[in-house]
Protein backbone atom coordinates (compact mmCIF):
# COMPACT_ATOMS: atom_id res chain seq x y z
CA UNK A 1 0.00 0.00 0.00
CA UNK A 2 2.77 2.40 0.80
CA UNK A 3 4.46 1.53 -2.40
CA UNK A 4 1.34 2.48 -4.20
CA UNK A 5 1.36 5.85 -2.57
CA UNK A 6 5.03 6.31 -3.22
CA UNK A 7 4.72 5.54 -6.86
CA UNK A 8 2.17 8.22 -7.26
CA UNK A 9 3.95 10.86 -5.27
CA UNK A 10 7.56 10.11 -5.84
CA UNK A 11 9.64 12.88 -7.28
CA UNK A 12 13.00 11.88 -8.60
CA UNK A 13 15.90 13.25 -6.71
CA UNK A 14 17.39 16.19 -8.46
CA UNK A 15 21.01 15.55 -9.42
CA UNK A 16 21.94 19.19 -9.57
CA UNK A 17 24.10 20.06 -6.58
CA UNK A 18 22.87 23.61 -6.50
CA UNK A 19 19.25 22.66 -6.48
CA UNK A 20 17.32 24.39 -3.78
CA UNK A 21 13.67 23.46 -3.80
CA UNK A 22 11.31 26.32 -3.63
CA UNK A 23 8.25 25.54 -1.64
CA UNK A 24 5.81 27.04 -4.06
CA UNK A 25 7.20 25.35 -7.12
CA UNK A 26 7.30 22.00 -5.38
CA UNK A 27 3.72 22.43 -4.38
CA UNK A 28 2.64 23.46 -7.85
CA UNK A 29 4.43 20.54 -9.38
CA UNK A 30 2.80 18.03 -7.10
CA UNK A 31 -0.61 19.50 -7.49
CA UNK A 32 -0.44 19.60 -11.23
CA UNK A 33 0.81 16.06 -11.34
CA UNK A 34 -2.11 15.03 -9.23
CA UNK A 35 -4.46 16.87 -11.52
CA UNK A 36 -2.93 15.16 -14.49
CA UNK A 37 -3.46 11.82 -12.83
CA UNK A 38 -7.05 12.61 -12.12
CA UNK A 39 -7.63 13.66 -15.66
CA UNK A 40 -5.96 10.58 -16.95
CA UNK A 41 -8.41 8.50 -15.03
CA UNK A 42 -11.28 10.63 -16.28
CA UNK A 43 -12.69 8.29 -18.94
CA UNK A 44 -14.01 6.17 -16.11
CA UNK A 45 -17.37 7.71 -15.40
CA UNK A 46 -17.12 9.89 -12.37
CA UNK A 47 -19.73 12.14 -10.99
CA UNK A 48 -18.75 15.75 -10.56
CA UNK A 49 -18.93 15.48 -6.82
CA UNK A 50 -16.46 12.62 -6.86
CA UNK A 51 -14.16 14.62 -9.05
CA UNK A 52 -14.42 17.55 -6.70
CA UNK A 53 -13.47 15.36 -3.83
CA UNK A 54 -10.56 13.93 -5.74
CA UNK A 55 -9.28 17.34 -6.63
CA UNK A 56 -9.67 18.59 -3.11
CA UNK A 57 -7.86 15.58 -1.82
CA UNK A 58 -5.11 16.22 -4.34
CA UNK A 59 -4.83 19.79 -3.13
CA UNK A 60 -4.39 18.77 0.48
CA UNK A 61 -2.04 16.00 -0.50
CA UNK A 62 0.20 18.35 -2.40
CA UNK A 63 0.27 20.68 0.56
CA UNK A 64 1.11 17.91 2.96
CA UNK A 65 3.74 16.32 0.78
CA UNK A 66 5.64 19.48 0.16
CA UNK A 67 5.63 20.31 3.84
CA UNK A 68 6.74 16.81 4.60
CA UNK A 69 7.56 15.82 8.12
CA UNK A 70 8.54 19.26 9.18
CA UNK A 71 5.29 20.13 10.78
CA UNK A 72 2.78 18.38 12.90
CA UNK A 73 -0.13 19.32 10.73
CA UNK A 74 1.43 17.91 7.58
CA UNK A 75 2.18 14.64 9.31
CA UNK A 76 -1.34 14.40 10.64
CA UNK A 77 -2.73 15.23 7.22
CA UNK A 78 -0.63 12.58 5.54
CA UNK A 79 -1.74 9.99 8.04
CA UNK A 80 -5.33 10.93 7.49
CA UNK A 81 -4.94 10.72 3.73
CA UNK A 82 -3.33 7.32 3.90
CA UNK A 83 -5.97 5.99 6.21
CA UNK A 84 -8.65 7.06 3.82
CA UNK A 85 -6.73 5.59 0.93
CA UNK A 86 -6.55 2.28 2.69
CA UNK A 87 -10.17 2.46 3.60
CA UNK A 88 -11.19 3.11 0.08
CA UNK A 89 -9.15 0.44 -1.56
CA UNK A 90 -9.13 -2.36 0.92
CA UNK A 91 -12.37 -1.69 2.74
CA UNK A 92 -10.58 -2.38 5.94
CA UNK A 93 -11.05 -0.49 9.09
CA UNK A 94 -8.01 -1.61 10.98
CA UNK A 95 -6.66 1.74 11.92
CA UNK A 96 -3.92 1.67 14.43
CA UNK A 97 -4.21 4.83 16.39
CA UNK A 98 -1.06 6.40 17.62
CA UNK A 99 -1.25 6.63 21.34
CA UNK A 100 -1.04 10.26 22.23
CA UNK A 101 -1.56 11.94 25.49
CA UNK A 102 -4.50 14.11 24.74
CA UNK A 103 -5.85 16.40 27.36
CA UNK A 104 -9.53 17.07 26.81
CA UNK A 105 -10.72 20.59 26.40
CA UNK A 106 -12.07 20.79 29.89
CA UNK A 107 -8.69 20.27 31.41
CA UNK A 108 -7.11 23.14 29.56
CA UNK A 109 -8.58 26.09 31.34
CA UNK A 110 -5.88 28.58 30.49
CA UNK A 111 -6.73 28.62 26.81
CA UNK A 112 -9.19 31.01 25.30
CA UNK A 113 -12.58 29.68 24.40
CA UNK A 114 -12.15 29.54 20.64
CA UNK A 115 -9.04 27.45 20.84
CA UNK A 116 -11.04 24.31 20.37
CA UNK A 117 -12.45 25.56 17.10
CA UNK A 118 -8.95 26.18 15.94
CA UNK A 119 -7.97 22.70 16.94
CA UNK A 120 -10.70 21.29 14.79
CA UNK A 121 -9.63 23.36 11.83
CA UNK A 122 -5.96 22.63 11.84
CA UNK A 123 -5.17 18.98 11.12
CA UNK A 124 -3.62 17.25 14.05
CA UNK A 125 -4.56 20.07 16.33
CA UNK A 126 -6.30 18.02 18.91
CA UNK A 127 -3.24 16.83 20.70
CA UNK A 128 -1.07 19.88 20.57
CA UNK A 129 -0.54 22.39 23.26
CA UNK A 130 -1.84 25.83 22.68
CA UNK A 131 1.59 27.26 22.14
CA UNK A 132 2.45 24.76 19.41
CA UNK A 133 -1.02 25.07 18.00
CA UNK A 134 -0.45 28.71 17.19
CA UNK A 135 2.80 27.96 15.47
CA UNK A 136 1.22 25.20 13.41
CA UNK A 137 -1.67 27.44 12.52
CA UNK A 138 0.69 30.02 11.11
CA UNK A 139 2.39 27.50 8.88
CA UNK A 140 -0.85 25.86 7.85
CA UNK A 141 -2.26 29.24 6.93
CA UNK A 142 0.71 29.99 4.73
CA UNK A 143 0.46 26.68 2.93
CA UNK A 144 -3.25 27.02 2.46
CA UNK A 145 -2.83 30.48 1.06
CA UNK A 146 -0.24 29.35 -1.46
CA UNK A 147 -2.46 26.44 -2.44
CA UNK A 148 -5.40 28.75 -2.98
CA UNK A 149 -3.30 31.05 -5.10
CA UNK A 150 -2.11 28.12 -7.16
CA UNK A 151 -5.60 26.81 -7.77
CA UNK A 152 -6.88 30.26 -8.57
CA UNK A 153 -4.21 30.78 -11.18
CA UNK A 154 -4.98 27.37 -12.67
CA UNK A 155 -8.64 28.20 -12.92
CA UNK A 156 -7.79 31.50 -14.53
CA UNK A 157 -5.48 29.82 -17.00
CA UNK A 158 -8.01 27.21 -18.01
CA UNK A 159 -10.99 29.45 -18.25
CA UNK A 160 -9.46 32.28 -20.24
CA UNK B 1 19.89 35.05 57.76
CA UNK B 2 22.76 33.31 56.23
CA UNK B 3 24.37 33.79 52.97
CA UNK B 4 24.16 30.77 50.78
CA UNK B 5 27.24 28.79 50.09
CA UNK B 6 27.80 30.31 46.73
CA UNK B 7 27.98 33.72 48.17
CA UNK B 8 30.40 32.67 50.78
CA UNK B 9 32.55 31.07 48.21
CA UNK B 10 32.61 34.15 46.12
CA UNK B 11 33.36 36.28 49.04
CA UNK B 12 36.32 34.18 49.74
CA UNK B 13 37.32 34.37 46.15
CA UNK B 14 37.21 38.10 46.01
CA UNK B 15 38.82 38.57 49.28
CA UNK B 16 36.82 41.33 50.62
CA UNK B 17 34.26 41.74 53.19
CA UNK B 18 31.65 44.28 53.57
CA UNK B 19 30.93 45.43 56.90
CA UNK B 20 27.34 45.96 57.68
CA UNK B 21 27.36 46.40 61.31
CA UNK B 22 29.51 49.41 60.99
CA UNK B 23 27.95 50.54 57.84
CA UNK B 24 25.79 52.58 60.03
CA UNK B 25 28.80 54.76 60.64
CA UNK B 26 28.93 55.51 57.05
CA UNK B 27 25.39 56.55 56.62
CA UNK B 28 25.39 59.96 55.17
CA UNK B 29 29.10 60.35 55.42
CA UNK B 30 31.66 60.38 52.77
CA UNK B 31 34.76 58.42 53.41
CA UNK B 32 37.43 59.57 51.11
CA UNK B 33 40.00 57.40 52.69
CA UNK B 34 38.31 54.26 51.59
CA UNK B 35 39.94 52.31 48.93
CA UNK B 36 38.72 49.21 47.29
CA UNK B 37 42.18 47.95 47.03
CA UNK B 38 42.84 47.98 50.67
CA UNK B 39 41.07 44.83 51.38
CA UNK B 40 42.54 42.58 53.93
CA UNK B 41 42.40 38.87 53.61
CA UNK B 42 39.27 37.22 54.64
CA UNK B 43 38.74 34.51 57.05
CA UNK B 44 36.76 32.41 54.78
CA UNK B 45 33.49 30.68 54.56
CA UNK B 46 32.11 31.52 57.90
CA UNK B 47 31.44 35.00 56.94
CA UNK B 48 27.97 36.16 57.53
CA UNK B 49 26.13 39.33 57.65
CA UNK B 50 26.07 39.38 61.32
CA UNK B 51 29.54 38.13 61.76
CA UNK B 52 31.52 41.06 60.56
CA UNK B 53 33.39 42.33 63.50
CA UNK B 54 33.40 45.99 63.84
CA UNK B 55 36.18 48.03 62.62
CA UNK B 56 38.25 45.32 61.15
CA UNK B 57 37.29 45.74 57.61
CA UNK B 58 37.47 48.48 55.14
CA UNK B 59 34.74 50.92 55.26
CA UNK B 60 33.25 51.42 51.94
CA UNK B 61 32.68 55.01 51.33
CA UNK B 62 30.28 56.75 49.17
CA UNK B 63 32.99 58.08 46.97
CA UNK B 64 35.28 55.68 45.37
CA UNK B 65 38.65 56.48 44.02
CA UNK B 66 39.10 56.09 40.35
CA UNK B 67 41.15 52.99 40.91
CA UNK B 68 38.07 50.86 41.01
CA UNK B 69 38.71 50.00 37.45
CA UNK B 70 41.37 47.59 38.48
CA UNK B 71 39.04 45.73 40.69
CA UNK B 72 38.37 42.44 39.17
CA UNK B 73 35.11 42.55 37.39
CA UNK B 74 33.46 39.56 38.81
CA UNK B 75 29.91 38.56 38.60
CA UNK B 76 29.78 37.44 42.17
CA UNK B 77 31.30 40.66 43.26
CA UNK B 78 28.69 42.64 41.50
CA UNK B 79 26.04 40.40 42.85
CA UNK B 80 27.03 40.88 46.35
CA UNK B 81 27.73 44.52 45.92
CA UNK B 82 24.32 45.07 44.55
CA UNK B 83 22.78 42.84 47.10
CA UNK B 84 24.29 44.70 49.95
CA UNK B 85 23.13 47.92 48.50
CA UNK B 86 19.62 46.63 48.37
CA UNK B 87 19.36 45.99 51.99
CA UNK B 88 18.85 49.45 53.13
CA UNK B 89 17.05 50.88 50.29
CA UNK B 90 14.79 52.78 52.58
CA UNK B 91 17.61 54.83 53.91
CA UNK B 92 19.44 55.30 50.73
CA UNK B 93 16.53 56.60 48.77
CA UNK B 94 16.91 60.06 50.10
CA UNK B 95 20.60 60.14 49.36
CA UNK B 96 20.27 58.80 45.94
CA UNK B 97 17.78 61.33 44.82
CA UNK B 98 20.21 62.76 42.38
CA UNK B 99 20.76 59.59 40.46
CA UNK B 100 17.24 58.32 40.62
CA UNK B 101 15.99 59.35 37.28
CA UNK B 102 18.85 58.23 35.16
CA UNK B 103 19.10 54.97 36.97
CA UNK B 104 15.43 54.24 36.74
CA UNK B 105 15.43 54.84 33.06
CA UNK B 106 18.39 52.64 32.54
CA UNK B 107 17.03 49.87 34.62
CA UNK B 108 13.76 50.01 32.80
CA UNK B 109 15.54 49.86 29.51
CA UNK B 110 17.65 47.02 30.64
CA UNK B 111 14.56 45.34 31.89
CA UNK B 112 13.08 45.55 28.46
CA UNK B 113 16.22 44.19 26.96
CA UNK B 114 16.17 41.38 29.40
CA UNK B 115 12.62 40.55 28.65
CA UNK B 116 13.39 40.36 25.01
CA UNK B 117 16.23 38.08 25.65
CA UNK B 118 14.29 35.45 27.42
CA UNK B 119 14.76 32.25 25.54
CA UNK B 120 15.70 28.65 25.94
CA UNK B 121 19.32 29.20 25.10
CA UNK B 122 21.19 30.45 28.07
CA UNK B 123 21.49 34.11 28.58
CA UNK B 124 24.99 35.17 29.22
CA UNK B 125 25.21 38.01 31.58
CA UNK B 126 27.32 40.64 30.02
CA UNK B 127 30.05 41.60 32.31
CA UNK B 128 30.85 44.79 30.62
CA UNK B 129 31.93 47.79 32.47
CA UNK B 130 31.54 46.17 35.74
CA UNK B 131 34.56 47.79 37.08
CA UNK B 132 32.95 51.14 36.77
CA UNK B 133 29.60 49.91 37.77
CA UNK B 134 30.93 48.32 40.85
CA UNK B 135 31.75 51.82 41.84
CA UNK B 136 28.12 52.56 41.74
CA UNK B 137 27.40 49.61 43.91
CA UNK B 138 30.05 50.53 46.31
CA UNK B 139 28.66 53.99 46.55
CA UNK B 140 25.45 52.65 47.80
CA UNK B 141 27.15 50.19 49.95
CA UNK B 142 29.04 52.86 51.62
CA UNK B 143 25.93 54.63 52.51
CA UNK B 144 24.01 51.53 53.32
CA UNK B 145 22.86 50.76 56.71
CA UNK B 146 22.29 47.12 57.09
CA UNK B 147 20.11 45.80 59.72
CA UNK B 148 18.17 42.65 59.68
CA UNK B 149 15.01 44.63 60.07
CA UNK B 150 15.88 47.03 57.38
CA UNK B 151 16.78 44.22 55.08
CA UNK B 152 13.41 42.72 55.55
CA UNK B 153 11.69 46.00 55.12
CA UNK B 154 13.68 46.77 52.07
CA UNK B 155 12.48 43.62 50.46
CA UNK B 156 9.17 45.26 49.94
CA UNK B 157 10.75 48.24 48.39
CA UNK B 158 13.32 46.27 46.52
CA UNK B 159 11.51 46.50 43.31
CA UNK B 160 11.60 50.26 43.41
CA UNK B 161 14.93 50.71 44.94
CA UNK B 162 16.73 48.47 42.61
CA UNK B 163 16.37 50.99 39.93
CA UNK B 164 17.55 53.75 42.14
CA UNK B 165 20.61 52.04 43.30
CA UNK B 166 21.92 50.65 40.10
CA UNK B 167 23.80 53.03 38.00
CA UNK B 168 24.45 50.99 34.96
CA UNK B 169 22.46 48.34 33.21
CA UNK B 170 24.61 45.38 34.22
CA UNK B 171 24.25 46.51 37.72
CA UNK B 172 20.58 46.89 37.22
CA UNK B 173 20.50 43.38 35.96
CA UNK B 174 22.26 42.03 38.92
CA UNK B 175 20.29 44.07 41.35
CA UNK B 176 17.17 42.70 39.90
CA UNK B 177 18.62 39.32 40.07
CA UNK B 178 19.80 39.88 43.56
CA UNK B 179 16.39 41.07 44.51
CA UNK B 180 15.19 37.86 43.10
CA UNK B 181 17.65 36.05 45.19
CA UNK B 182 16.80 38.13 48.19
CA UNK B 183 13.19 37.35 47.94
CA UNK B 184 13.96 33.75 47.67
CA UNK B 185 16.31 33.82 50.55
CA UNK B 186 13.73 35.51 52.58
CA UNK B 187 11.04 33.16 51.60
CA UNK B 188 12.51 29.90 50.58
CA UNK B 189 16.20 29.48 50.30
CA UNK B 190 15.89 26.25 48.46
CA UNK B 191 14.44 27.25 45.14
CA UNK B 192 17.06 25.55 43.16
CA UNK B 193 16.04 26.82 39.84
CA UNK B 194 16.40 30.40 40.84
CA UNK B 195 19.70 29.80 42.46
CA UNK B 196 20.92 28.19 39.35
CA UNK B 197 19.75 31.10 37.36
CA UNK B 198 21.70 33.40 39.49
CA UNK B 199 24.86 31.46 38.86
CA UNK B 200 25.02 32.87 35.45
CA UNK B 201 28.71 32.60 35.01
CA UNK B 202 28.82 28.92 35.68
CA UNK B 203 25.69 27.30 34.39
CA UNK B 204 24.49 28.12 30.97
CA UNK B 205 22.25 25.20 30.34
CA UNK B 206 19.40 26.48 32.42
CA UNK B 207 16.73 28.72 31.17
CA UNK B 208 17.80 32.14 32.26
CA UNK B 209 14.80 34.06 33.23
CA UNK B 210 14.89 37.37 34.90
CA UNK B 211 12.30 38.09 37.43
CA UNK B 212 10.78 41.40 36.73
CA UNK B 213 10.20 43.97 39.31
CA UNK B 214 7.66 43.15 41.87
CA UNK B 215 6.78 39.80 40.42
CA UNK B 216 6.75 36.46 42.06
CA UNK B 217 9.82 34.46 41.46
CA UNK B 218 8.97 30.90 42.18
CA UNK B 219 9.60 28.50 39.39
CA UNK B 220 5.98 27.93 38.48
CA UNK B 221 5.18 31.51 37.81
CA UNK B 222 8.37 31.96 35.87
CA UNK B 223 7.58 29.06 33.60
CA UNK B 224 4.11 30.40 33.24
CA UNK B 225 5.45 33.76 32.26
CA UNK B 226 7.75 32.25 29.66
CA UNK B 227 4.83 30.36 28.21
CA UNK B 228 2.67 33.44 28.08
CA UNK B 229 5.37 35.35 26.31
CA UNK B 230 5.80 32.62 23.77
CA UNK B 231 2.11 32.68 23.11
CA UNK B 232 2.01 36.41 22.70
CA UNK B 233 4.97 36.29 20.34
CA UNK B 234 3.17 33.76 18.20
CA UNK B 235 0.01 35.79 18.23
CA UNK B 236 1.97 38.73 16.93
CA UNK B 237 3.38 36.62 14.15
CA UNK B 238 -0.07 35.42 13.24
CA UNK B 239 -1.28 38.97 13.26
CA UNK B 240 1.20 39.74 10.53
CA UNK B 241 0.06 36.77 8.50
CA UNK B 242 -3.65 37.39 8.59
CA UNK B 243 -4.46 40.25 6.26
CA UNK B 244 -6.21 43.21 7.75
CA UNK B 245 -5.42 42.47 11.34
CA UNK B 246 -2.91 45.12 12.07
CA UNK B 247 -5.20 47.22 14.19
CA UNK B 248 -6.91 44.41 16.00
CA UNK B 249 -5.84 44.20 19.59
CA UNK B 250 -6.54 41.57 22.11
CA UNK B 251 -6.14 37.88 21.97
CA UNK B 252 -9.79 36.95 21.78
CA UNK B 253 -10.59 39.08 18.77
CA UNK B 254 -7.38 38.03 17.11
CA UNK B 255 -8.21 34.39 17.60
CA UNK B 256 -11.60 34.92 16.02
CA UNK B 257 -9.99 36.55 13.04
CA UNK B 258 -7.55 33.71 12.67
CA UNK B 259 -10.31 31.15 12.78
CA UNK B 260 -12.33 33.06 10.23
CA UNK B 261 -9.38 33.33 7.92
CA UNK B 262 -8.53 29.64 8.08
CA UNK B 263 -12.14 28.73 7.50
CA UNK B 264 -12.37 31.06 4.55
CA UNK B 265 -9.20 29.59 3.05
CA UNK B 266 -10.55 26.08 3.39
CA UNK B 267 -13.82 27.11 1.81
CA UNK B 268 -11.91 28.67 -1.03
CA UNK B 269 -10.06 25.42 -1.61
CA UNK B 270 -13.36 23.60 -1.84
CA UNK B 271 -14.82 26.12 -4.20
CA UNK B 272 -11.80 26.16 -6.45
CA UNK B 273 -11.68 22.40 -6.57
CA UNK B 274 -15.31 22.43 -7.67
CA UNK B 275 -14.40 24.91 -10.35
CA UNK B 276 -11.48 22.82 -11.50
CA UNK B 277 -13.62 19.73 -11.70
CA UNK B 278 -16.16 21.71 -13.68
CA UNK B 279 -13.51 22.71 -16.15
CA UNK B 280 -12.38 19.19 -16.83
CA UNK B 281 -15.61 17.65 -18.19
CA UNK B 282 -15.47 20.14 -20.99
CA UNK B 283 -12.76 18.00 -22.40
CA UNK B 284 -13.75 16.06 -25.36
CA UNK B 285 -13.02 12.51 -24.52
CA UNK B 286 -11.94 11.73 -28.03
CA UNK B 287 -9.19 14.17 -27.66
CA UNK B 288 -8.40 12.78 -24.35
CA UNK B 289 -8.14 9.31 -25.75
CA UNK B 290 -5.97 10.34 -28.64
CA UNK B 291 -3.68 12.73 -26.92
CA UNK B 292 -3.55 10.84 -23.71
CA UNK B 293 -0.44 9.58 -22.12
CA UNK B 294 -0.78 6.32 -23.93
CA UNK B 295 1.11 8.14 -26.63
CA UNK B 296 3.57 9.88 -24.46
CA UNK B 297 3.52 8.08 -21.21
CA UNK B 298 6.45 5.75 -20.75
CA UNK B 299 4.60 3.98 -17.97
CA UNK B 300 2.03 2.78 -20.38
CA UNK B 301 4.53 2.23 -23.16
CA UNK B 302 3.64 3.63 -26.52
CA UNK B 303 2.16 1.33 -29.06
CA UNK B 304 4.30 0.55 -32.03
CA UNK B 305 2.31 2.60 -34.46
CA UNK B 306 2.68 5.67 -32.33
CA UNK B 307 6.33 5.24 -31.56
CA UNK B 308 7.44 7.82 -34.05
CA UNK B 309 4.98 10.26 -32.64
CA UNK B 310 6.41 9.90 -29.24
CA UNK B 311 9.87 10.50 -30.59
CA UNK B 312 8.76 13.63 -32.25
CA UNK B 313 6.93 14.79 -29.21
CA UNK B 314 9.90 14.34 -26.97
CA UNK B 315 11.85 17.24 -28.31
CA UNK B 316 8.84 19.46 -28.20
CA UNK B 317 8.01 18.32 -24.74
CA UNK B 318 11.43 19.21 -23.56
CA UNK B 319 10.81 22.67 -24.72
CA UNK B 320 7.44 22.66 -23.11
CA UNK B 321 8.88 21.36 -19.92
CA UNK B 322 11.33 24.16 -19.82
CA UNK B 323 8.69 26.64 -20.64
CA UNK B 324 6.45 25.31 -17.99
CA UNK B 325 9.14 25.38 -15.42
CA UNK B 326 10.02 28.87 -16.37
CA UNK B 327 6.50 29.92 -15.92
CA UNK B 328 5.84 27.95 -12.81
CA UNK B 329 5.20 31.06 -10.90
CA UNK B 330 3.02 32.51 -13.57
CA UNK B 331 1.09 29.63 -14.89
CA UNK B 332 -0.69 31.69 -17.44
CA UNK B 333 2.56 32.35 -19.24
CA UNK B 334 3.29 28.70 -19.54
CA UNK B 335 -0.19 28.14 -20.77
CA UNK B 336 0.51 30.49 -23.62
CA UNK B 337 3.72 28.70 -24.40
CA UNK B 338 1.87 25.45 -24.24
CA UNK B 339 -0.64 26.73 -26.66
CA UNK B 340 2.07 27.43 -29.17
CA UNK B 341 3.64 24.09 -28.62
CA UNK B 342 0.32 22.39 -28.82
CA UNK B 343 -0.18 23.87 -32.22
CA UNK B 344 3.18 22.68 -33.37
CA UNK B 345 2.56 19.23 -32.02
CA UNK B 346 -0.80 18.88 -33.56
CA UNK B 347 0.46 19.94 -36.92
CA UNK B 348 3.26 17.45 -36.73
CA UNK B 349 0.92 14.64 -35.91
CA UNK B 350 -0.58 14.53 -39.31
CA UNK B 351 -2.46 11.39 -38.59
CA UNK B 352 -4.50 13.20 -36.03
CA UNK B 353 -6.28 15.79 -38.11
CA UNK B 354 -9.56 15.24 -36.43
CA UNK B 355 -8.54 16.52 -33.05
CA UNK B 356 -7.19 19.68 -34.60
CA UNK B 357 -10.60 21.07 -35.36
CA UNK B 358 -11.87 19.97 -32.05
CA UNK B 359 -8.90 21.41 -30.30
CA UNK B 360 -9.34 24.75 -31.87
CA UNK B 361 -12.74 24.85 -30.28
CA UNK B 362 -11.67 23.61 -26.97
CA UNK B 363 -8.43 25.20 -25.90
CA UNK B 364 -9.16 24.21 -22.40
CA UNK B 365 -8.66 20.64 -23.23
CA UNK B 366 -5.50 21.57 -24.97
CA UNK B 367 -4.04 23.23 -21.95
CA UNK B 368 -5.17 20.39 -19.83
CA UNK B 369 -3.64 17.72 -21.98
CA UNK B 370 -0.43 19.49 -22.53
CA UNK B 371 -0.01 20.30 -18.93
CA UNK B 372 -0.73 16.69 -18.13
CA UNK B 373 1.70 15.51 -20.67
CA UNK B 374 4.37 17.95 -19.81
CA UNK B 375 4.19 17.46 -16.13
CA UNK B 376 3.86 13.76 -16.42
CA UNK B 377 7.04 13.72 -18.35
CA UNK B 378 8.87 16.02 -16.04
CA UNK B 379 9.56 13.14 -13.82
CA UNK B 380 10.61 10.80 -16.52
CA UNK B 381 12.38 12.72 -19.21
CA UNK B 382 15.39 14.94 -19.22
CA UNK B 383 16.48 14.98 -15.61
CA UNK B 384 19.27 17.21 -16.63
CA UNK B 385 16.95 19.85 -17.90
CA UNK B 386 15.00 20.06 -14.74
CA UNK B 387 17.77 21.38 -12.57
CA UNK B 388 18.50 24.16 -15.00
CA UNK B 389 14.90 25.02 -15.29
CA UNK B 390 14.34 24.82 -11.59
CA UNK B 391 17.24 27.08 -10.95
CA UNK B 392 15.86 29.58 -13.32
CA UNK B 393 12.38 29.39 -12.01
CA UNK B 394 13.09 29.37 -8.31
Amino acid sequence: MDQFMDRKNYTHRNPNPNYTPNYNSMQSLRFIQALARINRAAPKPTTPSRRTKQIRRAAYASMAYTSGSRHNWSRALLIRLRQRQRLRSLRLLTVRRRVRIVTPAMSRPEEPARAETLRRLVPGGKSMEYCNLLEETADYMQCLRSQVQLMQSLVDAFSS
Amino acid sequence: MEINDKDKFELEKNGYRLNYQNAGFLAGTSMPDLSWNAIPGTSGPNLGWDQNPLGQFPKLGSFLPPSISDIQADSGFIERAAKYSCFNGANVSAMLGSINNSVLDQSKRSENLVEDGINRRGLERKETGEGASSGGCGQEEGTSVANAKKRKRSNQGNGVNQGEEAQRSPVANCTREIAEKDKIEKKKPSENQIKDESDMANKDEYVHIRARRGQATNSHSLAERVRREKISERMKYLQDLVPGCSKVTGKAVMLDEIINYVQSLQRQVEFLSMKLSAINPRLDFNIEGILSKSLFDPHVGPSSSMAYLSDQSQTQLHRSQQNLLHGMAGIVDSADALRRIANAQLISNTGLKEPLTQMSNAWDGDYQNLMQVAFQDLNNYARAEMPNANNMSS
